[in-house]
């Protein structure tokens, strides 16, 4: 909303400069986004008359004038402007002056002539929204005056604020002056509007029925005769255009000007337009088409508060007019409505036609019914001054059931406890007084102008606001007990990032929603989509954390980062089957690397990222949590292949590993193999062995043997391993494989694996013999399970 | 006498030619300086020659000594011509683990986690995609609520959003617990906004809530304050001033004096409010007997202050050398 400072004057004595008054008005509620001037006083810009003027030698649309500035030599212009004629006393902006907006006039050559200077227009001097061309001040000026020596324009300055938006009664000038004067301590001054009436009655000339009084509570309508249409007065027209309103013509721009005064909106009809000298409000029927002053045709659905004459619809009631019944050149008499049309219809219209304007903006959050009246006739005296109308004495006016004020108990204690203050009941009246809020009887009176004002809380708001919020003392004692609920698992997620961090991977953060049908393609599921979404990047919800990783892959790659080992713990989310279920969503952790597995310093060794690494990387996650039984099972699926495994703890599935499928690889465009793991989080919290137990650390030395076999090339490590536990026998503490190789001493199915052995007693210092009897053990359960013969 | 002086100086020369890694030079040393090495016993025998060859024998002896120590000295410290095995460049960078870190905002949160939880706060958590009723409805934004233009929602369905706040949460948790209510519930929520500089599509907020008897502005107040102090040091300046929003009533924006290279300023830091008496009537909550704050404040935002960061974007977009630096 943006006021006129000199506007809101009119109505309150203002003592503070603009940028005062915008700090005090963010304080009471309505924050100032800016504070832009409206004026002339612009150093550097002149009067200055065009001598001569013709066409640019290399540019139809330009011509080059002739300046005089009052000084000894004249300007050379080039000036883009179709209105510029020999004899016109112009502002000229002179080599050196900086324009609103920041723009700086320099000496230039504009398609190779010379311009000295710029002739400027309204809309360059920041006066008007928009100009057609260069400002003519006129024809007898004295020259080289700077513009408020020659004329007569009072600066002004807009505050362009944000408004609540249950408080129409604040989208215009009275209703924050009400307010400016509240918070001064001024008293709000609004004149009564006055005008000479005719004989002849209104009532005998126009009717109004309303059939739908729950959608149109009151219409009111005045006759304006004779007018004559012409453009507004200077002032008026200034007012509009500093505001944002383009200036149209004296019978528009008034009914403009009384709604941003009053906040209510008017429509003026041609008199001699509407049949049968009638106006009947009705709800609108399902499929019915209606044009608008726009010339924009609508399909109305049922329920749209329609404004029709005894034979058609003239106007769409709080939204807009019709063209069929518009102020035109032609028009001779007006007929004025002033109206009150309820928030819900306005709403519920809006939403479908999709129009916005600035009365439906008002409508939609309610205007005051009780103040039609008061618009209607300010409306009127200024047709009657500045469109010479002659009036109709009287007013048709259907209000079946007025609007009360509404009434609320007056609680000061509860006000108090609310805010934490210690307000008297005197203090808290003579503050909601200020703004005619007024407690009578116990009761604090709410006029119709502020119909958010319901209950207790709301006071609380008036008087805390009034009072100011920052005279409010902070609590120096807080009452509430400690909140002993516990979020143990979002604290455990917490410590999954720094595990992960410790590990060497790098946290992201990524959008959870992606590219829907492609991810689809990809996993062949269905994710859930979005109905609206921004653009095609974004059509639906991950189900997945790994095209967010490899999408960061991608980005990296592209900005020649290629090795990277990152980690996101975020949502994803599972189709429910049903878009008015909400989906399964859990949190879950992907892991991914790809490129160098260490920085390519002076010791690395250079190698790239393989699946051992990744692995590596779950195996040392899984002992930090810790995790139990990690079981690591051959695996393939929509992401991942050949090198990959499902990763178990115990027999519960968590996720799982391997390397990126190629054709995903290539999807994402990236050129090094990228592995990836996908855990659910949830899952590791449950299985996780949250209790650590302390556990004797043993006394007696170890014994170590080494032991190289040979198995069949397919062999799995796990499955030997998993012999030589069985066959150990207590004493066998570890196993770990150091070696595995295959090549020119082996035979070409085979391969030799290295285990060490690692034997140890609680009790006693263990003897080579009872160790050489394990080993013969395992040797000989190898042979039976695997033929392993020992590497001689 | 001088013969053997000279012989074992021959001997230690080509020894000493011939010890290449440290094991080789320690055995030298032990052969020529230890309890019975071979310099060792002649400095033992000096007290067997004649008094009178004593003086110069001995120093002799003691010049050999002096040799032998500085040669296997220099030699273990990998000096000896500067080409032994032994030696090393100890300008290298030395061998460092893989580093990786956390997210910033990731930080971030935890350390508001911290701060709340110092103060009594506990974690709660809703789902990302809500239900209208819950986004909306049960927090006094009714359909046709002007306040739904506030804020441009992506849907689902009609039944479904991706919740534009992190406001529902404040309804699951007072349907499931009674008061007293000290929680704040950090999380991701969706806008129907183009990214750029200072807009993303989705971003994180965090949401805190106190219901009980006799709770009011003041408290809201007092905590936001130590809030502020702890996340933004000792004499920060906040205040506050009358805003709107559905769910509370009374409203209030805080604000922070926020100094730059541009000058100092007013920064909205989260908006905040008593809870409307509605949206406690819609849990079950009497509101006559209760009463409660809420606020919430954007995490990212929060971030971007702190680190000095003027573009949202680099959240998202997981640059490596923009994670890099925290």
């Amino acid at each position: 909303m943006k006021v006129s400072y000199n506007w809101l004057k009119e109505f309150v004595d203002i003592e503070l400069s603009p940028d005062e008054l915008a700090d005090r008005l963010s304080m009471a509620g309505f924050e100032v986004e800016e504070v832009v001037m409206k004026g002339v006083d612009y150093p550097g810009v002149v009067t200055g008359k065009v001598v001569a003027h013709g066409k640019h030698p290399n540019a139809d649309r330009l011509s080059v004038c002739t300046v005089d500035i009052g000084a000894e030599e004249t300007l050379n212009i080039v000036c883009g402007a179709p209105n510029v004629a020999a004899g016109q006393i112009v502002p000229v902006a002179t080599v050196g002056t900086e324009l609103p907006g920041g723009f700086k006039i320099r000496k230039s050559k504009i398609r190779g002539e010379l311009s000295q200077g710029m002739i400027c227009s309204e809309e360059e001097l920041g006066l008007a929204e928009k100009s057609e061309g260069i400002w003519v001040l006129g024809d007898d000026l004295p020259l080289g005056k700077s513009l408020p020596e020659v004329l007569d324009f009072e600066t002004d300055y807009v505050i362009d604020m944000w408004v609540p938006p249950v408080r129409p009664d604040a989208l215009s000038h009275i209703g924050i002056a009400r307010e400016v004067a509240a918070f001064t301590g001024k008293s709000l001054k609004v004149p009564t509007p006055a005008y000479a009436e005719n004989s002849s009655d209104v009532n005998e000339h126009a009717a109004v029925e309303i059939e739908c009084p729950d959608g149109c509570p009151r219409y009111t309508a005045k006759l304006i005769r004779n007018i004559k249409l012409g453009p507004s007065p200077d002032w008026m027209a200034r007012r509009l255009e500093a505001v944002g309103m383009r200036s149209i013509n004296n019978i528009v721009d008034i009914t403009n000007y009384v709604m941003l005064e009053t906040g209510q909106p008017l429509h003026a009809f041609d008199y001699e337009l509407i049949a049968g000298q009638k106006i009947i409000i009705r709800e609108s029927k399902a499929g019915e088409k209606f044009t608008t002053l726009d010339d924009k045709t609508h399909e109305l659905q049922a329920g749209t508060v329609l404004i029709c004459d005894a034979e058609k619809p003239v106007a769409l009631g709080g939204i807009m007019g019709g063209l069929n019944s518009e102020v035109n050149d032609n028009t001779r008499h007006i007929l004025l409505e002033s109206a009150s049309f309820s928030p819900d219809y306005i709403r519920q219209s809006l939403r479908y036609l999709k129009m916005h304007s600035e009365a439906s903006q008002r409508f939609a959050r309610g205007c005051d019914p009780n103040g039609v009246l008061h618009a209607q006739n300010l409306a009127v005296s200024l047709m009657a001054e500045y469109a010479s109308g002659e009036i109709d004495s009287g007013v048709v006016d259907t209000y079946p059931t007025p609007v009360d004020v509404s009434r609320i108990p007056f609680q000061p204690e509860a006000v108090n406890r609310l805010l934490g203050t210690t307000l008297s009941d005197n203090e808290m009246v003579e503050l909601l007084e200020s703004i005619e809020l007024t407690v009578e009887d116990g009761q604090v009176v709410a006029p119709t102008f502020r119909p958010d004002m319901r209950r207790t809380a709301d006071v609380a708001e008036e008087v805390g606001r009034l009072y100011g919020y920052n005279n409010i003392p902070a609590s120096t004692m807080s009452p509430l007990a400690y909140d002993n609920v516990f979020n143990e698992f979002d604290d455990f997620v917490d410590y999954l990032r720094h595990i992960l961090a410790g590990g060497g991977l790098r946290e992201v953060v990524t959008n959870s929603m992606i590219v829907a049908e492609t991810w689809e393609k990809i996993t062949g599921a269905a994710i859930f989509p979005i109905m609206n979404p921004i653009n095609q990047e974004m059509t639906g919800m991950r189900s997945s954390l790994l095209p967010c990783l490899l999408e960061v892959v991608r980005w990296n790659k592209n900005r020649q980062v290629r090795d990277l080992a990152i980690f996101e713990i975020g949502r994803v989310f599972y189709h429910s089957g049903d878009l008015k279920k909400r989906p399964d969503e859990e949190i879950r952790v992907a892991l991914a690397m790809s490129g160098k597995s260490e920085e390519a310093l002076w010791y690395s060794s250079k190698k790239d990222v393989d699946f051992y690494d990744l692995k590596g990387l779950v195996e040392y996650f899984a002992d930090k949590i810790p995790l139990d039984k990690l079981q690591f099972i051959p695996y393939d699926n929509f992401a991942v292949t050949s090198q990959a495994v499902k990763v178990m703890a115990g027999d519960q599935e968590i996720g799982f590993l391997g390397k990126i499928r190629p054709e995903l690889q290539k999807h994402f465009d990236i050129d090094n193999p990228v592995f990836v793991a996908d855990l659910s989080v949830q899952r590791i919290h449950d299985l996780a062995k949250r209790e650590k137990r302390y556990d004797e650390i043993p006394r007696y030395p170890w014994v170590e043997r080494d032991l190289a076999i040979m198995v069949n090339k397919d062999e799995d490590a796990a499955a030997l391993v998993k012999v030589i536990r069985n066959a150990g026998g207590k004493h066998l503490q570890d196993v770990y494989v150091f070696d595995v190789y295959s090549g020119k001493q082996v035979d070409a199915d085979k391969k030799s694996v290295a285990f060490r052995l690692k034997f140890q007693s609680m009790e006693k210092s263990l003897v080579d013999d009872e160790v050489n009897e394990a080993v013969k053990r395992i040797l000989k359960d190898l042979g039976n399970k695997f033929q392993a013969k020992l590497r001689s | 006498m001088k013969n053997k002086i000279d012989e074992i100086r021959e001997l230690f020369e080509t020894d000493l030619a011939a010890a290449g890694d440290a094991e080789q030079v320690e055995a030298l040393r032990i052969k020529y300086l230890g309890r019975n090495g071979l310099v060792t016993g002649l400095t033992r025998g000096i007290k067997d020659i004649d008094p009178a060859d004593r003086p110069a024998f001995g120093k002799m002896i003691n010049v050999l000594n002096k040799t032998v120590k500085t040669a296997i000295q220099e030699k273990q410290n990998g000096q000896a011509g500067g080409k032994s095995v032994d030696s090393i460049d100890l300008t290298l960078p030395g061998r460092k683990p893989r580093v990786g870190g956390l997210h910033p905002l990731s930080q971030i949160r935890e350390e508001i986690k911290q701060i709340f939880g110092r103060m009594g706060f506990a974690i709660v958590d809703g789902p990302e995609i809500e239900t209208d009723y819950l986004n909306f409805e049960a927090l006094n934004i009714p359909k046709l609520h002007p306040a739904r233009d506030m804020q441009d929602t992506l849907y689902i369905s009609e039944e479904l959003v991706l919740r534009t706040h992190t406001s529902p949460v404040q309804i699951r948790t007072m349907q499931n617990r009674k008061p007293p209510i000290r929680v704040i519930a950090p999380g991701r929520v969706y806008r129907r906004d183009t990214p750029d500089a200072s807009h993303s599509p989705f971003f994180h907020q965090i949401e805190g809530l106190c219901v009980d008897e006799n709770i009011s502005l003041g408290d809201l107040k007092a905590i936001l304050a130590a809030f502020t102090r702890e996340m933004f040091g000792e004499g920060t300046r906040i205040r506050f001033r009358p805003s709107y929003f559905p769910f509370t009533e009374p409203s209030a924006e805080m604000d922070m004096w926020w100094e730059s290279s541009k000058g100092g300023r007013w920064l909205e830091l989260c908006g905040c409010g008593m809870v409307h008496p509605k949206v406690l009537e819609n849990v079950g909550i009497d509101p006559d007997k209760y009463s409660g704050w809420a606020f919430g404040a954007g995490i990212d935002r929060i971030a971007m202050l702190k680190f000095g960061i003027d573009d949202l974007r680099l959240f998202f977009e997981n640059d490596i050398r923009f994670l890099e630096q925290f």
